[in-house]
């Protein structure tokens, strides 16, 4: 059983739902005890637009598709180099105990509070400065995580998706032109979605059929001659360069084709085009950023939604054929446990920050206590949305870990492969993790008879868009703080959106430019510590409440102390050397920078613990009382 | 099948959540004012909301529950949540059989948003939500086509 993905798939399936049923009902009846007779904000406040009292089965597609995106593939996708056993259990442990507690409770926090955001109410439970700490926290994760996308989406390009350029890029005129249809002319939407697909998938085969190698536009004539012969050579030739015709395989190439002047300029060129990709993205960040969002931020945001089903439902249908073929794309390659990677840090505690989102993601409780809480319809809801879709995202993650560890062929697990050494995943860029799920998620794909070139660019250009609309809007969120530090220095002058979205991009820039590859841990280990206020909050509120605080503050305890350990380790080991690198110095400081929050965390929970349950009470003691008098005669939508 | 007459009347509603900002890794940030600094950037899916805000309100107000039984029951989908939508208006034409082309029109999505769908029909015109006469009347007139086939 333990060779074959499916199984193991199914096994980690069948785990998620029967935490489902019992400690996720545990937590919900027992800890929150959310009561089904006491009004919800969505009927209290109900006004048709914000507050709207929504059935579970269309609120669950909306939180999930909100918290879904590239997250839980990166992470998994790196981790399982210490083999898909820790990867798996550290997935299933983290989501159920964790990650889905974690959403729970911030649904349930915000239930309490009207529908107020987490961030309000930790200002209210844990004190002023809990706002600050906040914001500190989610500007620092967004840039980390826009620097990472950068680099990512631009070694992508160059290394390994060159097929990618072409849909990339043209999904952004498909998004336009979607967008003024649909939202200026009032096209109807059905045929429109229906263009805008199809257009989609002429892009992706245009993309395979003519892949872009702009590297190949700063090499010698001689160099991109011998390049193109090695495209040219026909399928049976021992020595040629595979589709897409990456940089990475071209170098390759012309090592095996024993031409070493070649190889070196094709070395020192790869860099450079990276960095003009990176420029051209910056570029696009700040324009995206001012455009109005109905034009490109919104279109694409709602082609992607599809372009998620699609890759998910097929990779999980392509997974579930090659395991009843007995394919070997269902056949587990990957070690089950590997501790020592060469060159890899120690797989404890790296491990726990590498996969963040898949595990415990402090994101979802922006979402939690955003949307979702307003639209939710009896209290008892919060079970399915909030741990539910947390468990639906943790087996998005195992499907992942699965497309590694068994959708990539034996040659990636071997001595010369990608996984052999962390040279190859983890110290080769978020790009050489992204190409691996590629591969074998299009492994699946291919199961169903999609062909691997076209499976391979479409899930390729399925996360650059991600990445690309991230880009877009938290250039924008990046704006708007900048605009409030304007204002708050009485440089109304300097608060305009030109001015605004150069600095941020400037930001993002200094990640994406100067820390380069190994931004991945810090994003994860600043999500943990967005997630760590969240359980404090909880915890506070519920201490509060006079309730249990053990299912909150463990979890929150575990994850701060892993993720701030990790960070003292990479600091202590970067100090250890003789001389540092313009990254590794970055990386230092940067390092210190998030261990400082995480401490600053530990601090304001202490302190707020310290004050007591008595001095909080009347907050808390309040919001119960008001909603005990207020839950008049449910309107109840079943 | 057509269910009685004492069945309630399905109202879909059919436009987007105002917030779609991606926050990081893990999608969409909802209407966080820590995040957008309460700025109104979603203006024209704002109006929709607003818009469609009144005719939910008017089922409310104008129709509430009789003897804890829905007259109307009303569903606000946004059209990402393609997954749900898609299989929903093929039920809702399977179970109202509207007629060819009114059920073409339903099924296939051939409307604008923001949408107004009773009993599996398409009421709103060109993206245009109705006015509160126009939504009651097309209420009415469900409510007839349901008492005559039952």
């Amino acid at each position: 059983m333990w060779e074959n993905a499916a199984l193991v798939a199914l096994a980690a399936f069948g785990v998620l739902i029967a935490a489902y049923y019992t400690y996720g009902r545990f937590i919900a009846n027992r800890i929150c005890r959310l009561d089904p007779n006491r009004t919800t904000p969505a009927h209290e406040l109900q006004d048709g637009v914000d507050y709207v009292p929504t059935r579970v089965p269309i609120l669950f597609g909306h939180h999930f598709a909100s918290i879904a995106g590239l997250g839980p593939i990166l992470g998994p996708a790196i981790a399982v180099i210490w083999g898909w056993g820790p990867a798996l259990l550290w997935v299933l442990f983290g989501c159920i105990f964790i990650g889905a507690v974690h959403d729970l409770g911030a649904l349930f926090v915000s239930l309490r509070h009207q529908g107020r955001s987490v961030g309000e109410v930790a200002r209210s439970v844990i004190g002023p400065r809990a706002r600050l700490l906040s914001l500190v926290i989610i500007y620092f994760l967004m840039a980390l995580a826009m620097g990472a996308f950068c680099n990512a989406i631009a070694d992508l390009f160059v290394n390994f998706n060159p097929d990618a350029i072409i849909p990339s890029v043209g999904l952004m005129i498909v998004a336009v032109l979607f967008g003024t249809a649909v939202y200026r002319f009032r096209a109807p939407l059905g045929l429109t979605t229906i263009l805008a697909l199809a257009a989609f998938a002429g892009l992706i085969i245009w993309g395979v059929e003519q892949p872009v190698c702009t590297y190949q536009w700063v090499l010698s004539s001689e160099t991109s001659a011998a390049i193109e012969e090695g495209k040219n050579a026909p399928p049976e030739a021992e020595k040629r360069i595979e589709l897409p015709y990456g940089a990475d395989a071209a170098k390759r190439y012309l090592a095996s084709a024993g031409r070493p002047a070649a190889v070196e300029e094709l070395t020192q060129a790869v860099p450079r085009v990276q960095l003009y990709w990176i420029i051209a993205l910056l570029a696009y960040g700040f324009f995206a950023s001012v455009l109005p969002v109905w034009l490109l931020l919104q279109p694409r945001d709602y082609i992607n939604s599809f372009q998620l089903y699609f890759a998910l439902g097929t990779m999980l249908l392509g997974l579930s054929l090659a395991a009843l073929r007995g394919a070997e794309a269902a056949h587990i390659e990957a070690p089950w446990f590997r501790p020592d990677v060469p060159g890899s840090p120690p797989w404890f505690p790296f491990l726990f920050v590498t996969i963040a989102c898949g595990a415990v993601s402090g994101f979802h409780s922006l979402v939690s206590s955003g949307t979702t809480v307003k639209q939710l319809n009896r209290e008892p809801d919060a079970l399915p949305i909030g741990f539910g879709a947390m468990l639906t995202e943790g087996a998005l993650a195992v499907l992942v870990i699965m497309a590694c560890a068994a959708g990539l062929k034996s040659q990636y697990w071997g001595p010369e492969g990608l996984y052999a050494s962390w040279k190859g995943v983890g110290g080769g860029g978020l790009a050489a993790q992204l190409s691996a799920v590629v591969l074998g998620g299009a492994e699946f794909l291919n199961q169903l008879g999609i062909p691997a070139k076209i499976g391979r660019t479409f899930l390729a250009v399925t996360i650059t868009a991600f990445a690309l609309t991230t880009l877009d809007s938290a250039t924008r969120l990046l704006r708007f703080n900048v605009e409030e530090i304007c204002r708050s220095l009485r440089a109304e002058k300097l608060a305009n959106r030109y001015f605004a979205s150069a600095v941020a991009v400037a930001g993002i820039a200094f990640f994406a430019l100067v820390s380069g590859k190994t931004l991945w841990t810090l994003f994860g280990t600043a999500n943990q510590l967005l997630a760590g206020l969240t359980l404090l909050t909880v915890s506070l509120f519920l201490y509060q409440l006079g309730r249990p605080v053990l299912y909150t503050l463990v979890p929150m305890v575990l994850m701060l102390a892993v993720s701030s350990y990790a960070m003292i380790w990479k600091m202590f080991d970067l100090w250890g050397k003789q001389s540092w690198t313009g990254e590794e110095r970055n990386l230092f400081f940067v390092s210190g920078g998030v261990l400082a929050l995480a401490f600053w965390l530990v601090a304001e929970g202490l302190a707020a613990f310290a004050r007591g349950r008595v001095a909080a009470e009347g907050s808390a003691g309040s919001v119960e009382s008001t909603n005990a008098a207020s839950a008049g005669p449910r309107r109840n939508q079943k | 099948m057509i269910e009685p007459m004492h069945a309630p009347i399905h109202v879909l509603l059919i436009r987007e959540q105002s917030e779609q900002l991606t926050g990081g890794c893990c999608g969409t940030v909802g209407d966080d004012d820590l995040l957008s600094g309460g700025r109104e950037l979603f203006a024209d899916a704002r109006r929709d909301q607003l818009a469609l805000g009144a005719i939910h309100r008017l089922i409310r107000d104008f129709f509430p529950p009789i003897d804890g039984r829905e007259q109307v029951r009303v569903d606000v989908v946004d059209p990402r949540n393609q997954f749900y939508l898609f299989f929903r208006l093929w039920r809702e034409v399977w179970r109202y059989r509207p007629g060819l082309r009114a059920g073409l029109q339903t099924a296939l999505q051939l409307f604008s948003l923001p949408a107004v769908i009773v009993n599996g029909r398409v009421v709103s015109r060109r993206g245009k939500p109705l006015d509160a006469d126009a939504f009651c009347r097309a209420i009415r007139e469900a409510r007839q086509a349901m008492e005559t086939c039952d």
